[in-house]
């Protein structure tokens, strides 16, 4: 029973990591589409979609343009499927009137609803001033069996899945690194040895995870952006954050007295956890920036982070936390086991 | 060691002007300014504890509280930096015959005295960190630099948008921020001070 009452987080984080890593690889994305293209005909208007996991051939289809104060909306006349991931839209071919951007939906029986925004622009005429989406299309009757699905992004595609690991490394980093800061304050107010080592420990522990998310997140910038590195205030931030922490531990190295290198590394881990923060969250808003949540981008959480992934992303943080933390402790085991061997000389 | 520090300035200010005869570039100019103050910020900030002997610093721990002397080595520093940067920067204007007349000369003064200051303190700050390590220039370089970016990238944004005089809304984030981070180290210094002094 003590055991249990001991042990029970490191359960907890290995329960939570396998189940993140397993759901992370095994969701199906949502339906989504990947790119529209427009072929004007002289008495209709047909509209090429390519689609990406919409399983075209086996389901029902409702499709509808609407403008994005969906005042205008314009109902399919008919469709034909090539592929899983390919049909041709028809539209009637609206004759005169206002000239606007108009959102593309696509609603199937079983994967549930497609969206690309700003798919045409082309002139059309009012259709009606007050006007329901739900009322003249019930998509909830054609949404049948809902599954639970990872969401589709354009761009990022199956990519989104390192959201759980890139993200959560550097959530991990600063969780990390704020109980390093706090437990050198816990050191110059108590002077007690254990928690200059926890401190300097957990940095350690930090800079594993920081690699960790700086490798993530390469890969993830080759499928996405293109290159492993970018010019990105983000990036260079991350950088910056290191060498501010690698100057820590050589601080610390370069000191022999016990109190002294305490004492110092304990005032420089404070200041340096102030600057880190200000140099990876302050300055970034400032520039612009390829990361979603920065210079003009929205963040993640305002578009994409929904209830699935979101299920995801908080027990990862709480599970790779809790690895950090088991690992620091290990450590600790280890720096504790040496400091009374050579006590004992 | 004043003057020391105020050759020492000119000197790279002509030595960057050696390297290259026509600077026009304002992006270019901002940047080796701001370089060559980091590099008097270390030569008079990082050194000021290294200066004082050791029988100085021992008197000085006995008969003075650590924030007297904290912050009058701050206040000292952060003036003379000011001063030697506002030196570097005629000396830039004459060197180069740069002509500052299209600069926002309120925005130009704020970066070149909230940034100056903002090197002075962390770098003081940080030379009394490598001096109690026992190392003084070396470990202060290796601390210092990763932890003045902040604040230097800021007065070089400020800086070379005030001498373009890029309207007042685009700089006063930057000038906000800059104060902002002042504050801040000063506060820090204030706090961690007395525990770097005592022995």
């Amino acid at each position: 029973m003590d055991l249990v009452k001991k042990h029970w987080w490191k359960a907890l984080s290995v329960l939570l990591l396998s189940l993140v890593t397993w759901f992370s690889f095994t969701l199906p994305l949502e339906p989504g589409i990947t790119s529209v293209s427009q072929i004007d005909d002289s008495d209709r208007l047909v509209v090429d979609v390519q689609a990406y996991n919409a399983n075209l051939e086996n389901v029902k289809l409702l499709c509808w343009l609407s403008s994005p104060d969906k005042k205008n909306i314009i109902h399919y006349s008919g469709a034909t499927v090539k592929n899983n991931d390919e049909v041709k839209l028809y539209f009637p071919k609206p004759d005169t009137a206002s000239h606007s951007f108009y959102h593309l939906h696509v609603v199937t029986s079983k994967g549930g609803k497609m969206f690309y925004p700003n798919a045409l622009s082309m002139k059309s005429i009012a259709f009606d001033e007050n006007f329901d989406d739900n009322e003249v299309f019930p998509t909830k009757f054609l949404v049948p069996d809902h599954n639970v699905n990872l969401p589709f992004q354009n761009i990022l595609y199956e990519s989104i899945r390192n959201l759980n690991f890139h993200v959560t490394m550097w959530m991990v980093t600063m969780i990390l690194l704020l109980l390093s800061a706090i437990y050198s304050i816990a050191y110059l107010g108590t002077e007690k040895r254990v928690f200059d080592w926890r401190a300097s420990l957990l940095v350690e522990s930090a800079m594993l995870f920081t690699t960790l998310g700086i490798i993530t997140g390469s890969i993830w910038a080759k499928n996405t952006w293109g290159a492993y590195w970018v010019n990105d205030p983000k990036l260079n931030g991350a950088v910056v954050g290191a060498l501010v922490y690698v100057a820590y531990i050589i601080l610390r190295s370069s000191i022999k007295e016990d109190d002294k290198r305490a004492r110092l590394a304990a005032v420089y881990n404070i200041f340096a956890f102030v600057i880190y923060i200000v140099f990876i969250q302050v300055l970034p808003r400032f520039t612009d920036s390829l990361h979603p949540g920065n210079g003009g981008n929205p963040a993640f959480s305002s578009y994409d982070l929904d209830s699935t992934l979101r299920a995801l992303f908080y027990p990862a943080i709480i599970g790779f936390t809790l690895v950090g933390v088991w690992i620091t402790q290990l450590k600790l085991r280890l720096k504790r086991i040496e400091f009374e061997l050579s006590d004992e000389d | 060691m004043l003057s020391q520090s105020l050759l020492f300035m000119v000197a790279t200010v002509f030595t960057i002007y050696l390297l290259k005869k026509d600077l026009n570039d304002g992006q270019l100019l901002s940047v080796l300014y701001w370089i060559s103050v980091v590099f008097g910020g270390f030569q008079l900030c990082a050194k000021s504890f290294s200066n004082e002997s050791n029988e100085r610093v021992l008197w000085l721990k006995q008969y003075i509280k650590p924030l007297e002397f904290i912050f009058s080595k701050l206040i000292f520093n952060c003036l003379f930096l000011v001063l030697l940067s506002l030196i570097a920067f005629v000396a830039f204007c004459v060197v180069f015959s740069f002509n500052p007349s299209e600069a926002n000369y309120l925005f130009l003064g704020i970066a070149i005295v909230l940034g100056a200051i903002n090197l002075a303190a962390v770098l003081t700050f940080v030379g009394g960190i490598g001096h109690s390590a026992g190392s003084a220039l070396g470990l202060t370089a290796i601390l210092g630099f990763p932890i003045i970016l902040p604040g230097l990238l800021f007065s070089t944004r400020l800086f070379f948008y005030a001498l373009g005089d890029i309207s007042a809304t685009v700089n006063a984030p930057y000038a906000y921020a800059l104060a902002a981070l002042n504050i801040l180290s000063i506060l820090l210094i204030s706090v961690l001070f007395p525990y770097l002094w005592r022995e």
